[in-house]
């Protein structure tokens, strides 16, 4: 019995397709090669959680860099660290959160059906993205304008102890690799919102919304690590 | 016979997730806005034997919440969170073993270390102008 | 959700095996989008195979020609520098886009829906993007040799990688990229391996194969992000400078070590574990006998997919490590022999009292099981750190890891190759040349690589381009045995091309084998592979009884 074209097995909202095919209207495109629909939702979102595992472990090899160096240079590190902008790491870690909340709530209203607070939730998420580059855009200036900057390019006077180009170093590659996660997760939740508008998504196919926002969190959670690293020694 | 032809992959998860009200997200933002309050508050007293230890795990708290409610790892049972920790404890092996090593290293296989603490002892409160007193002899 | 089950079909149709089925998954469309547009998992395996193929021969080229250039103390060939971008490009190559795919991508993208009794991997237009990345880094590493080369030897060492001469960004971006396609590739094989089992296959029911696999993708998963890592950080030091690794600002080039490590040290086992795959298959083929201790065969791959993160830091014995550090990896990397101890006793207590049939896979696997003992062995000597300091960087080395990882790899990649054949083209390649060429190999890897151990153990370090005079027999033979390896893979090369069209048509089993993978398809497989859904009641290799609507074999 090979499932049939026309008719689904698990009833008129489950439409068969091909690998990667669309469904209309909001039903669930089922790739047969699957058993059924729920073990395909099932395998993408494994799928994602071991993707999210492998990011776990970019961010990882980053943050043993910056035990190494810390243990190595403590007194440096918490000097360098004052020198950053508290308040703007914490209104950008607050911003975060919030974007954390909506992007949650967004799969939330998907689910109830409800795909127009949906789509403005994750609009909201895309705002507070933007704010927080532009907060990050702020702070790198300033960083460019007073030379704490990484290894060789480091022209500060301020502070001229061993191991500060090296706190600026591990600064710009953990915040620089965090931010092109930002705007990755940020072409993501376009996407997604754009067809939430266009109605792809329902309650009973949310998928793709979900794994967004998953990958949306990830970027909510390496922060939560680097602000006190960075901001808080 | 007549078990093994029920689908094992399917019988055992079902994908759909438990519905419920939006309440508990804006309870876990709280929270999580409070416990930012928290780190930045107690961050700023610079405590010198455990402040590390402090927003680490406040920063863990912070993270368990968004993990569990925010990414529903709370509701999936099963291999996502086996996943999940695993990918923590060999973040955990990788710190340990390069940590092990620097902490034991002898001290002139090093790279260079900084001064000693008392000439770089004046610590600046944030945004104030660093003391020359750290410049480097 | 029972409904979406089917009823079991006939095994196969029995009937005439003289001819290839008229329907597979090779005749189905003809077009070149056909193949590069393919979602056909099968269809992606014969692409992996194309480029792996070509990378091996590139790789093997830089080989002969370092061996060529170390005939003579003096310079021979090629001058210094030409010889360190050489061995570097050997390295790299071999190591990121030969042996890391080979196995996976090739045997791993082909057996493991047909063993789970799928019909496609989980991800299928992933498993096509991981292809096309993998060319891609391919391309790129091969762009950047021809554009100056790396001359750093393929572990990119600091901080001499960050102020080379040499171009070493394309080769970085190359590995970088092809990192890419290798955890496309474990993500899919393990959310496939735990969705897509067939009715029946529980997970002690699962082919030895797929355990073996299923281990590899999760070190491909939880390693290969750090190296992505590395070689970024490698980047930004080399445009950059930032100094993250340069001990002239602060920075701790041992840190580099211990980060590329924690991903190089399992990527042995990436290379390793889909070769004790494939035995486990062959070995229970050909003696006609179930696996001797399945359960510890299956959880001795996770085991040393475990142990083979925590043993990293034995290549920084004598890198500035600390004592304590080295001490404690140097016990922790002996536990890796006592996981491949148990396969190799497993295997061994397989074909104990088997019906053994010698064919050419069984040829590789007694190779094999010389190689894994031997290298293994080797490998326990210079995890002690007494001992590595003596060998450390020297030709000891090199001949370790070379029977270990390559000639562990090499034989299995042949075994597979042979082994599946009939399965992936329908026809037989001729058993007699099969025979001639795994002794021809068997025998020049020897003769390639014992020298290297005494060379070692006499002092000569690796990496050098010239040599004392007294070093000067041993070098010779090792190159001649290098050409010995060279003929072995020309004759396979020729034969297997030849019956690609003209070999014997082979029916669905010509091994008469119970492994999952040979029951329910014919061969070639069709493009979804099989007719309806089967249905496995039975462990695989299960010799006990016989299985429901087998053909009698020809074997």
């Amino acid at each position: 019995m090979q499932p049939d074209a026309n008719a689904s097995p698990f009833g008129p909202n489950y439409v068969p397709v091909a690998p990667g095919g669309r469904a209309p209207g909001g039903k669930y495109p089922w790739a047969t090669h699957f058993g059924t629909p729920n073990v395909q939702t099932y395998a993408a979102r494994f799928g994602m959680w071991l993707f999210l595992s492998t990011e776990v472990l970019l961010f990882a090899g980053l943050f043993v860099s910056y035990a190494v160096y810390r243990y190595l240079y403590p007194q440096t590190f918490a000097l360098c660290s004052r020198h950053l902008d508290l308040s703007l790491g914490t209104i950008n870690t607050l911003v975060l959160i919030t974007s954390s909340l909506t992007v949650a709530l967004a799969i939330h209203f998907v689910r109830t059906g409800k795909n127009g607070m949906a789509t403005g939730m994750l609009i909201v998420t895309l705002l507070c993205a933007c704010a927080f580059l532009v907060i990050k855009y702020f702070e790198y200036h300033h960083k460019f304008e007073q030379g704490t900057l990484p290894g060789r390019f480091y022209t500060y006077s301020g502070i001229q102890t061993e191991g500060a180009p090296m706190f600026f170093a591990l600064y710009f590659l953990t915040t620089g690799l965090h931010a092109l996660h930002v705007v990755v997760g940020m072409s993501v939740l376009t996407w997604v919102t754009y067809h939430v508008v266009k109605g792809r998504f329902s309650p009973v196919y949310y998928t793709p919304v979900e794994l967004g926002g998953l990958y949306w969190h990830l970027v909510d959670l390496v922060w939560i690590f680097l602000y006190p690293l960075l901001y808080l020694i | 016979m007549a078990d093994i032809t029920k689908n094992v992959t399917d019988s055992h998860h079902p994908a759909d997730l438990e519905h419920h009200g939006a309440g508990a997200y804006y309870l876990v933002w709280i929270a999580l806005l409070a416990l930012t309050g928290l780190t930045w508050w107690t961050g700023q007293m610079h405590l010198p034997n455990f402040g590390l230890a402090l927003a680490l795990i406040i920063a863990t708290t912070k993270a368990a919440l968004v993990v569990l409610f925010f990414m529903h790892l709370w509701e999936q049972k099963g291999v996502n969170r086996v996943t999940f920790v695993c990918t923590i404890a060999f973040v955990i092996v990788m710190l340990l073993g390069t940590l092990g090593d620097v902490t034991t290293r002898l001290e002139t296989l090093l790279p260079k270390r900084e001064a000693p603490a008392s000439e770089l002892s004046h610590m600046p409160k944030h945004g104030e102008a660093p003391a020359h007193g750290a410049q480097h002899p | 959700m029972s409904s979406a089950t089917v009823e079991a079909l006939p095994a196969h149709q029995p009937g005439n095996t003289e001819e290839m089925p008229a329907e597979h998954y090779l005749n189905d469309g003809k077009t070149v989008f056909s193949w590069l547009g393919t979602l056909d998992h099968k269809r992606i395996a014969i692409l992996y195979m194309v480029v792996v193929l070509l990378m091996f021969l590139v790789g093997g080229t830089f080989a002969l020609l370092v061996r060529l250039e170390l005939l003579t103390p003096g310079p021979t060939i090629m001058d210094a520098l030409t010889y360190n971008r050489m061995f570097t490009l050997h390295g790299v190559i071999m190591v990121f886009f030969f042996m890391i795919p080979a196995i996976p991508g090739i045997f791993g993208n082909f057996m493991l829906p047909l063993m789970l009794g799928a019909k496609d991997v989980a991800f299928p237009r992933l498993n096509l993007m991981s292809w096309y990345l993998y060319v891609l880094g391919a391309g790129l590493g091969i762009w950047g040799m021809i554009n100056g080369g790396a001359d750093t030897g393929w572990t990119f060492y600091t901080p001499y990688s960050s102020m080379t001469p040499t171009q070493i960004l394309p080769v970085l971006m190359g590995a970088f990229v092809a990192g890419f396609s290798s955890i496309l590739t474990g993500l899919n094989f393990i959310v496939t391996v735990h969705t897509m089992r067939a009715p029946g296959i529980t997970w002690m029911k699962m082919p030895l194969f797929v355990w073996s696999i299923y281990a590899t993708a999760v070190i491909q998963i939880l390693g290969t992000p750090v190296i992505g890592l590395v070689m970024l950080l490698l980047t930004v030091e080399q445009v950059f400078g930032f100094g993250i690794f340069d001990p002239a600002r602060g920075g701790d080039p041992v840190l580099y070590q211990h980060l590329f490590w924690f991903y190089s040290h399992p990527a042995v086992y990436i290379m390793v574990l889909p070769a004790m795959a494939v035995m486990s298959e062959v070995v229970s083929t050909m003696s006609r006998k179930n696996p001797y201790g399945y359960k510890m065969i299956a959880w001795s791959s996770l085991g040393i997919a475990l142990v083979g993160f925590l043993a990293w830091g034995h290549h920084l014995f004598v890198s500035g490590q600390s004592t304590f550090d080295a001490g404690a990896f140097g016990v922790i990397s002996m536990m890796v022999g006592v996981f491949t101890a148990i396969k190799v006793f497993n295997w061994t207590a397989t074909l104990y009292k088997g019906s053994v049939t010698f064919t050419t896979p069984f040829a590789y696997f007694c190779g094999f099981l010389y190689f894994i003992v031997f290298g293994g062995m080797t490998g326990i000597a210079v995890a002690s750190v007494s001992l590595d300091v003596h060998w450390h960087d020297t030709y000891f080395v090199v001949a370790h890891f070379h029977f270990i990882m390559v000639g562990a790899t090499i034989m299995a990649f042949l075994a597979a190759l042979h082994y599946w054949f009939p399965k992936m083209f329908g026809r037989m390649y001729p058993e007699g040349w099969g025979l001639v060429s795994a002794v021809l190999i068997i025998i020049g890897f020897n003769a390639t690589f014992i020298p290297q151990f005494l060379l070692g153990n006499m002092g000569m370090p690796r990496r050098y381009y010239q040599y004392p005079e007294q070093f000067q027999a041993l070098n010779v033979a090792s190159t001649a045995g290098a050409s010995l390896l060279a003929m072995g893979f020309l004759i396979i090369a020729i034969y297997l091309a030849i019956s690609l069209k003209y070999g014997k048509v082979a029916g669905p089993n010509p091994w008469g084998s119970h492994g999952y993978e040979w029951l329910h398809t014919q061969s070639p497989p069709i493009t979804h592979n099989f007719h309806g859904q089967p249905v496995y009641p039975q462990a695989p290799h299960d010799y006990t009884g016989p299985v429901e609507g087998e053909v009698t074999h020809a074997a």
